[in-house]
């Protein structure tokens, strides 16, 4: 229910506003390049108040509205794709989209940058890039549980450090 | 080219999977770490907080006098908030 929405946002811990606003500045590397993290946030809070983007019962609104900026991020690459009149033959794959894809390769370019000094987080994150699961990405790059855990620490405190104020390299 | 170097089909699947690896972990950061984030910045976090809430007020007033916003034009026909 839309009001839900509204008394859920209008009580929303000071954390969870910290988290929503690093998770916006992270899903906004995923969008062109002229669109700010404040439009996509701004947005999924709209359809979230509209109910055209239903707060299923049960999950957190933080967790929600994640959900929803990461779809809108879909879809805006969806009407780009539409506003230049590219043949889709999946519409809904973005993979054959050359600006899509180059727009990732700059976000995962930055995201590397932000770690080029970690060697331990550079595997972890080159290892999700391969969809490897935590335990294959230990097996390939022969870490311990602790090497693997502590890198993704540094790496959630990184973004946060990132995410939470105006830089990004 | 550069567009010929990107490898469509491989890079924009990677990335959101790595952004779903990292969103996950901003789901689950301890009140201690995003202080710790914003004192290594030397941000103010009731200043950040406001920031956010700011935004998510003006989309509640824009909710109250568009019931029905405009979904196709997003983002360029709203007014949007903007830091």
């Amino acid at each position: 229910m839309p009001q839900d929405v509204r008394a859920a946002l209008a009580t929303m811990s000071a954390e969870d506003l910290l988290r929503l606003r690093a998770i916006a500045r992270l899903r906004a590397r995923a969008l062109p390049a002229e669109m700010s993290w404040s439009d996509l946030l701004h947005e999924a809070v709209l359809r979230a108040l509209a109910g055209t983007r239903p707060w299923p019962p049960g999950v957190p609104l933080l967790a929600f509205l994640a959900g929803v900026m990461r779809s809108l991020c879909d879809e805006q690459w969806r009407r780009r794709r539409l506003q230049d009149a590219l043949p889709a033959l999946e519409p809904t794959n973005a993979t054959d989209d050359p600006k899509r894809a180059l727009a990732a390769t700059e976000a995962i370019a930055a995201i590397h940058r932000l770690f080029a000094a970690d060697a331990v987080a550079t595997r972890v994150i080159t290892g999700l890039l391969s969809d490897m699961s935590p335990e294959a990405i230990r097996r390939h790059y022969c870490l311990t549980s602790v090497e693997y855990d502590t890198a993704r620490r540094r790496m959630r405190r990184a973004m946060l450090r990132h995410g939470l104020t105006w830089s990004w390299p | 080219m550069v567009v010929a170097m990107t490898r469509p089909g491989i890079r924009s699947p990677a990335l959101v999977r790595l952004l779903d690896a990292i969103e996950a972990d901003l789901l689950t950061a301890t009140a201690e770490e995003l202080h710790d984030a914003l004192h290594a910045n030397g941000r103010d976090p009731g200043g950040a907080c406001q920031d956010i809430r700011a935004l998510l007020e003006a989309a509640m007033q824009q909710e109250d006098d568009t019931p029905m916003p405009t979904l196709r034009d997003w983002p360029t026909s709203t007014p949007l908030y903007r830091h």
